[in-house]
């Protein structure tokens, strides 16, 4: 249903209706913005990634098969384009930012708990000390809950590499998590 | 019942799958960004496109560049919003 749904809106993109790139954004904005948000660590950033994403979307319409779904094109360029701004501006990007922007989310939240606080700033800084292609890894195998293949053919490297980088990814992740304790049983407890 | 016992990579794979979810599931991209991506989009499309499309709202004007189309669309829009209190009006 939602595929039919998307095939139509594409062709009514490739005939050039802005009304079907709206309906496609409000469809998967919110994706490709947490991809690019998880990504870049940047609020403003990924605003401005996503942007782009869809103008992208809109400019090579012609270019896209209807037939096939539209995901794994959205993440390849979701990806690209967060990559490429992390290389440019990988000096600029200090976790004093990233902890910067949860204190504003905490502005913003009066009443979130101090607890769940701190966890999220705990992940975004062990996300942000990833290397980046281990990084896109992780965040599309754990967040967009993609399998490996599907991480292998959006990013166009063998198996092995997807394999390797999230192998590497989920290594650094427990260390600077410190995911050896209760954490841990707690999820064990749960499927036995 | 059977039960399956995990391994740490399971269990690892599930705890980030899960964190990691609840992390990046609080932000919203910013109001106004579906506005914002329209009207780049009318920015980046060829006059061509334009025309076509101001002819197929019935602007009733020949498009000559991006500021008359957006004219034309204001006025259609401020058109729109006119006539609706008024076509209420005339029904009381």
């Amino acid at each position: 249903m939602d595929s039919v749904s998307t095939r139509d809106l594409i062709l009514q993109l490739q005939s050039g209706s802005l009304d079907a790139l709206g309906e496609l954004y409000d469809n998967h904005n919110k994706m490709v913005y947490r991809t690019a948000l998880a990504i870049t660590g940047d609020t403003d950033v990924a605003a401005d990634l996503m942007q782009d994403v869809f103008l992208r979307l809109h400019r090579f319409a012609d270019r896209i098969e209807p037939d096939r779904p539209l995901e794994p094109w959205l993440y390849r360029v979701t990806a690209n384009l967060s990559y490429s701004w992390v290389k440019r501006r990988r000096w600029l990007c200090h976790l004093e930012d990233i902890a910067e922007w949860f204190a504003g989310e905490k502005k913003r939240n009066p009443h979130h708990l101090a607890e769940a606080e701190e966890e999220s700033r705990r992940i975004s800084k062990a996300i942000s000390i990833l290397p980046i292609q281990q990084r896109i890894v992780v965040v599309l195998y754990y967040i967009n809950d993609l399998s490996l293949q599907e991480i292998a053919d959006i990013l166009d490297v063998p198996l092995g590499t997807v394999k390797s980088r999230l192998h590497y990814g989920r290594r650094l992740l427990k260390k600077h998590l410190d995911l050896e304790g209760e954490l841990i049983t707690e999820v064990q407890y749960e499927f036995t | 019942m059977s039960s399956h016992r995990l391994n740490e990579t399971e269990i690892t794979d599930i705890y980030l799958s899960r964190s990691l979810k609840k992390w990046i599931n609080r932000s919203l991209p910013p109001l106004g960004s579906r506005t914002r991506l329209i009207t780049a989009a009318v920015g980046q499309a060829s006059l061509k496109t334009l025309r076509r499309r101001s002819r197929n709202m019935g602007m009733g004007v020949e498009i000559r560049n991006y500021s008359e189309y957006f004219n034309a669309l204001f006025a259609q829009s401020m058109a729109h919003s006119l006539q609706s209190p008024m076509a209420a009006w005339h029904q009381i």
